[in-house]
């Protein structure tokens, strides 16, 4: 068939790997079954087009909206269990708990060492976690953390007005930037997403800044000199001495056309002949000393996750992340350039594709990687962007399906049908 | 008379639709074929009335329309070989073929203005562009040029009155799976209309439980309806007819009726005539009287090539000869051409051809924005609907239909484009953007289409449309990582002149092409720093077509959804 595309008519839905139930209509009437000890997902519900003006669907409609309203109006309290305090510092704009206890604690916050504790080194330093503010107001919506305005008088005992949840939002979002630690609501959201999917988040160096120097695992490595392994082979002298006449088209008179009319023995000739354009080679960039990375403030590495289940993380040696995550305002910013992709990129460490991937894979996974977060006003959406190298992949070199083979009939694909 | 059973080999049309599988010799299996293996044979299979299936491995065994010579291969045990791989060795080196043996002279073809493309009607040079390279799409057929083929069919059809079989272009089972989809789903609209009335029924009390149930289970064992197996001899106003009748019934129905109207009416073809006569005792034919009445029907299509293709075709093949009529003088006329312009000056017409401006040409500035142009910018949907929205009315008396004039630039750039000028100021052109693309992805092996169908740029087969679909859509994004572009006056503003791209436009093409099992790549082309014409000597015409291509540099990426969901293990 002429086109095997135009028939591709996706009859079989979306790919599993694109369905994201987050994004389908579910049905809340199950959500008045979900007690707190089972936590279903509740099936998607058929979906109308249209009213029908039938009572059946009315009540329908009716069930789900009222569903929706009673869990969304479930008044949530903190469970005398897991019940954490915890102190607002106004001046760093974060929140201190002593010894907390809880599942949760174990991947966030940190002790801060005896030089970096605003309030200073004293007995209690070791038992003191610090949370950021994203920690904090996670922890506070979840209800696992009741945090105190800091208390006025001096007694010990009594441990200040509480902050109400508005009042959380408000110092820890809203009065960030008279701190200078840049939380805003977009990086909020993409925060407390992941987290609620698991995932262990931590901020990146490159924050609040362009970051650091440049590391050497974000460049390629430098080629090793070691023999090809077909230099002296029979077939590699032989195939020269016959490529007769076909070198001699080396001059430059490039002036009329490009392929010149003469013998050649293959295709793979032509197409040499054929590269004129310059591109992108993700796998040849060597600075002789570590730069400084050029990010733009739109375009930057802000959060390190690491997959839920991951068995490497501590809070004390981390390791290297699963993914890095770059939050982008989407009213703010426009789809990026290429110096600010460019400078985005070279600020991620080299992760090059399996040597004998096949070419899709390869392709599709790319030299470098970055997760693109875009935020547009609370709704976020993933984009994985990778840096590809089309041009290592060169189709006249392999040998697998190579033109002209004399296998009958290519690949059926799909819709062809026939 | 008496009757005879036409076999399927007999008639003329269908040389090029059977192929026989031919077997390579054995020593040349990973070696194109060579010269002596003849891919074009009919087959002799008079008891085989059903359709044989292409060889497309065959057909389309040359990547580019350029012959090579690969010497045999040797086998060290076959002595034989070995004189046939000297005797072929001395004779490349005594009498050395061409590689462009296929087009001496290059293919004839001619740039047309008023289409923006180049076309060619050459029938061996229209075959030989499709086979080898995919290039091109037939003015009248889906992609590859089947028209006369698809008219020929359907006169033998319906001269024989009836009966299946034969060659069945790739339109006509399209518009027959169409067909199946729209019955479907013309009686899945029906089920559910169904049972909200019952549901309604029951509701005002008309109707019993006990009836309903009844009701559902015959709905229910009602399966979906097998759509009428010779759908291929209905004429598509026939079709519509019958449609219309269903039509009125239910304005639900109106949706499912438009798009399959706009199909059949894009594909059907144009001389209902032929069909509709009542040729209903045409069994009785002879073969005598067949050829005599069969009208030799002059192709009317075209092959069309973009204009970035006819470039590829023409300076980095050289296979393909374009005439440019002179801009004194329209399409139609052909008195006299152009002689065969060098590549910098085609060049410089292709890139003027690919924008209008805005103002009439007195003093028309390089860096002018394009407004509404083909091959370049798409029209904005906003900019278009506007224009629909305050344009006049204009209601002819005679015609049933309002008309809208579309009141935007003129489509075709005024005379002076034509001719071809060293103004070769601006690297920003949105046709060298798309060459260097198109280019980069040739040389390195991909076959690569036009793919305004899915909403980007291009589209990248891995060998061919025809083998697989295509596993890539690229969009060409330029970029300005120059000095120039930033620091002077003209380069912030001709960087102003560039479309802004927002995240939705991204996120749409991206959701585009996941749906269709594609992946999105994003190539962005860095365009140089304008050359400025008055330091090079002779005034600019030493200017050499491969240092100008050469200045751009190309980068893709890959993208693709992350799903939060998906990748927690």
């Amino acid at each position: 068939m002429a086109d095997a595309d135009e028939d591709v008519i996706p009859r079989s839905g979306p790919l599993p790997e694109d369905i994201d139930l987050s994004e389908e209509t579910q049905d809340f009437r199950f959500l008045a079954a979900i007690s707190n000890e089972d936590a279903k997902i509740p099936k998607r519900g058929e979906k109308d087009f249209e009213p029908h003006a039938t009572a059946l669907q009315s009540n329908t409609l009716a069930a789900s909206r009222q569903a929706m309203h009673n869990a969304l109006s479930f008044q949530r309290v903190h469970q005398p269990k897991g019940y954490t305090t915890a102190t607002y510092h106004p001046e760093s704009n974060m929140a201190y708990a002593y010894n907390p206890k809880g599942p949760l604690f174990a991947r966030m916050g940190q002790v801060l060492p005896g030089k970096e504790d605003p309030l200073g080194d004293d007995e209690l330093r070791g038992n003191r976690l610090w949370l950021l503010p994203e920690e904090v107001l996670y922890l506070v919506e979840r209800g696992t953390l009741d945090v105190r305005w800091p208390a006025d008088d001096d007694d010990g005992e009594d441990k200040g007005l509480p902050m109400s949840l508005q009042g959380a939002y408000a110092m820890f979002i809203g009065d960030e930037e008279s701190h200078g630690q840049a939380l805003t609501f977009e990086r909020y959201s993409v925060y407390s997403g992941l987290k609620r999917m698991g995932y262990t988040v931590q901020r990146a160096p490159s924050w609040n800044s362009p970051g650091p120097p440049l590391r050497p695992e974000c460049y390629p490595p430098p080629p090793q000199r070691t023999w090809q392994p077909g230099f002296f082979s029979i077939n590699h002298w032989w195939k020269t001495w016959f490529a007769g006449s076909s070198d001699d088209h080396d001059k430059d008179q490039a002036s009329d056309q490009l392929i010149q009319p003469g013998l050649y023995r293959n295709y793979a000739d032509i197409y040499r002949r054929l590269a004129l354009i310059d591109w992108y080679d993700p796998t040849r960039h060597l600075p002789s000393e570590a730069e400084a990375p050029s990010t733009d403030a739109g375009f930057r590495v802000m959060y390190h996750i690491w997959k839920p289940g991951s068995q490497t993380f501590k809070k004390s040696a981390p390791g290297p992340p699963d993914f890095r995550i770059a939050v982008v305002d989407g009213r703010a910013t426009a789809v990026p350039t290429l110096e600010q992709l460019g400078a985005l990129m070279d600020a991620v460490p080299y992760a090059p594709p399996k040597e004998d991937g096949q070419l899709y894979q390869k392709v599709r996974h790319g030299y470098k990687n970055v997760i693109l977060a875009i935020v547009d006003q609370g709704v976020v959406s993933y984009l994985r962007i990778a840096d590809a190298g089309f041009g290592h992949e060169k189709l006249y070199d392999r040998k697998v399906k190579g033109f002209g083979g004399k296998r009958g009939g290519g690949r059926g694909g799909r819709g062809r049908g026939r | 008379m008496q009757e005879i059973i036409l076999p399927n080999t007999g008639a003329p049309g269908e040389l090029s639709t059977q192929r026989a599988a031919e077997t390579l010799p054995k020593e040349e299996t990973l070696l194109p074929p060579t010269d002596d293996v003849k891919p074009k044979r009919q087959s002799r299979n008079n008891n085989n009335n059903r359709k044989k299936a292409r060889n497309f491995n065959q057909i389309h065994s040359k990547p580019l329309p350029l012959e090579t010579y690969p010497l045999p291969a040797f086998h060290p045990s076959n002595p034989i070989s070995l004189l046939r791989l000297c005797y072929t060795f001395l004779l490349h080196t005594f009498y050395p073929p061409s590689s462009h043996i296929l087009s001496v002279d290059g293919y004839p073809a001619h740039f047309s203005l008023s289409t923006r493309s180049v076309h060619v009607t050459d029938p061996a040079a229209v075959k030989a562009l499709w086979e080898m390279g995919f290039f091109g799409k037939g003015s009248l057929s889906r992609s590859e040029p089947t028209w006369l083929e698809r008219e020929r069919e359907l006169q033998r059809q319906a001269r024989a009155g009836g009966g299946k079989g034969g060659f069945t272009a790739a339109e006509a089972v399209t518009r027959q799976r169409r067909e199946e989809r729209r019955l479907f789903k013309l009686e899945r609209a029906r089920v559910e209309r169904e049972g909200i009335e019952r549901q309604r029924a029951v509701e005002r009390g008309e109707l019993g439980v006990e009836e309903v149930l009844q009701g559902d289970e015959g709905a229910g064992g009602q399966s979906l309806p097998t759509p009428p197996p010779d759908n291929l001899e209905h004429e598509s106003k026939g079709d519509r007819g019958e449609a219309v009748d269903s039509e009125l019934l239910d304005p639900l129905l109106a949706q499912a009726e438009s798009m399959p109207l706009l199909s059949s009416a894009s594909t059907g073809p144009p001389n209902n005539t032929t069909l509709l006569s009542p040729d209903k005792a045409a069994a009785r034919v002879s073969i005598h009287e067949l050829e005599q009445a069969a009208p030799d029907i002059k192709n009317q299509e075209h092959l069309q090539l973009t204009l970035v293709e006819a470039f590829f075709l023409s300076y980095a093949l050289g296979v393909l000869d374009i005439t440019v009529p002179p801009p004194d003088q329209t399409d139609t006329q052909t008195t006299k051409t152009v002689p065969h312009l060098p590549p910098l000056d085609l060049l410089n017409l292709f890139a003027k051809t690919s924008a209008t401006t805005k103002t009439p040409p007195t003093g028309p500035s390089p860096l002018e924005p394009p407004t509404i142009a083909i091959n370049s910018h798409p029209l904005h949907a906003r900019a278009v609907s506007h224009a629909i929205a305050t344009a006049p009315l204009l209601r002819d008396p005679t015609s049933t239909t309002l008309k809208v004039p579309f009141t935007a630039a003129p489509l075709t750039p005024q005379p002076e484009a034509l001719v071809p000028q060293p103004a070769f100021t601006n690297p920003n052109n949105p046709f060298l953007l798309s060459y260097i693309t198109y280019h980069h992805f040739r040389s390195l092996g991909w076959v690569i289409r036009p793919g305004a169908k899915f909403g980007v740029d291009y589209l990248l087969y891995n060998r061919g449309p025809v083998f697989s679909h295509a596993e890539f859509g690229v969009l060409v994004i330029p970029a300005y990582t120059d000095t120039y572009w930033s620091s002077t006056a003209e380069g912030r503003k001709a960087r102003e002149a560039e479309r802004g791209r927002d995240w939705w436009w991204l996120h749409c093409a991206n959701r585009v092409q996941s749906a269709v099992h594609k992946t999105l790549v994003l190539c962005y082309v860095d365009v140089p720093a304008p050359l400025s014409g008055d330091d090079d000597s002779d005034g600019g015409k030493e200017w050499d077509v491969k240092a100008l291509l050469s200045r751009y540099k190309v980068r893709e990426f890959v993208v693709k959804r992350w799903l939060v969901n998906r990748s927690r293990d």
